[in-house]
């Protein structure tokens, strides 16, 4: 019997115990890799979806024994490489989830400085371009997008002290990606409520 | 020598050295970086700044500006954020669009509306500190 395929449908609490045998590429979108690129690391005796799904791409190109284990030989490199799990399969995890959300906070914030120069602009045009923004501003899409580009800010710059981390070569390991990660998440939350706690308290009083 | 693989025609010092043809590269990363620690004051001064304006109507908010220290900061966050912007958007364009001539579009394009919005932007700033606004 071949091992389950655990890094793809393992159901085990510990992600710690999950993650070192699937390491993708940080930013990389598993889905865009073609699955032809990708070795069969399990043979086609398995009835797992996974394997299937790969070996349906690629015709079993090498021969295998009755244990479903490839033959030692020319091939055998290529068939011990780690799986690149497609994102359909893949299970969610906190840091790559992160590393997604940080991109799509960077594309948010950018139309958050888009929102800023129109609210300069008419400030600079005259008090009734001025009147215009703040009117829809204090509409409840206008303030539904500043909350939402003011938790996009305070994430994006919370990830990004991490990212900054990261590049002087500090905790990379996992452990610290993780603490890191939920210090991320909590900081951002907290500096989101506490910014439009005090907002709010600086325009009641 | 004429069926030499590229690699060979490249001189020792260009190997040592690294640079491809582009004769660069880091650059992006590294500005990407210096934008990055210069938006860490910046973005929270303007969070604090405006939640100091929350409530303000157009003089506070003209007076605000018109101010030299404020007028700085906004001018020097629109600088940082549209630099920045400018760098990610070209990464995620290049990671996402795959036709040549569209993913090369999508960056020109880009670039052009970062450039034109922290212009627009900067134009406001000035406009309103240098008291042209009646």
């Amino acid at each position: 019997m071949s091992p389950p395929l655990t890094p793809l449908e393992g159901r085990s609490k510990s992600l710690a115990a999950l993650l070192p045998r699937c390491h993708i590429r940080q930013g990389c979108d598993a889905s865009l890799i073609p699955l032809h690129r990708i070795s069969p690391s399990r043979p086609a005796s398995s009835s797992r979806v996974a394997a299937s799904r790969l070996h349906e791409t690629k015709p079993q190109a090498m021969p295998a024994d009755e244990t479903g284990r490839a033959q030692k030989g020319a091939w055998m490199k290529s068939v011990e490489r780690p799986l690149s799990p497609h994102l359909q399969i893949y299970r969610w995890q906190l840091t790559s989830v992160m590393s997604i959300l940080h991109r799509a906070a960077g594309l948010a914030l950018t139309a958050g400085a888009v929102l800023l120069v129109w609210w300069l602009v008419a400030a600079a045009s005259g008090p009734e371009a001025y009147a215009g923004v703040q009117n829809f501003l204090g509409s409840w899409v206008g303030v539904a997008l500043l909350l939402g580009w003011s938790a996009a800010l305070f994430y994006h710059l919370c990830n990004g002290i991490r990212h900054l981390t990261w590049d002087t070569g500090h905790a990379l390991d996992l452990r610290s990606t993780y603490i890191g990660g939920w210090v991320v998440v909590i900081a951002a939350a907290i500096l989101t409520a506490a910014a439009w706690a005090a907002g709010i308290a600086h325009w009641v009083y | 020598m004429r069926d030499a693989p590229p690699s060979q025609l490249r001189s020792p010092l260009g190997r040592a050295i690294g640079l491809g043809s582009a004769k660069g590269g880091v650059e992006h990363w590294v500005v990407q970086r210096v934008t990055a620690v210069a938006l860490v004051p910046l973005a929270l001064w303007f969070v604090a700044a405006m939640i100091q304006l929350t409530g303000a109507d157009f003089d506070a908010m003209q007076n605000w500006v018109g101010r030299p220290l404020p007028a700085i900061g906004l001018v020097l966050l629109l600088i940082a954020t549209f630099y920045h912007a400018a760098i990610g958007l070209q990464v995620v364009i290049e990671d996402y669009v795959h036709g040549e001539l569209a993913r090369f579009g999508l960056v020109i394009f880009s670039r052009l509306a970062c450039i034109a919005f922290a212009v627009a932007g900067i134009v406001g700033v000035l406009t309103l500190a240098l008291g042209a606004a009646d």
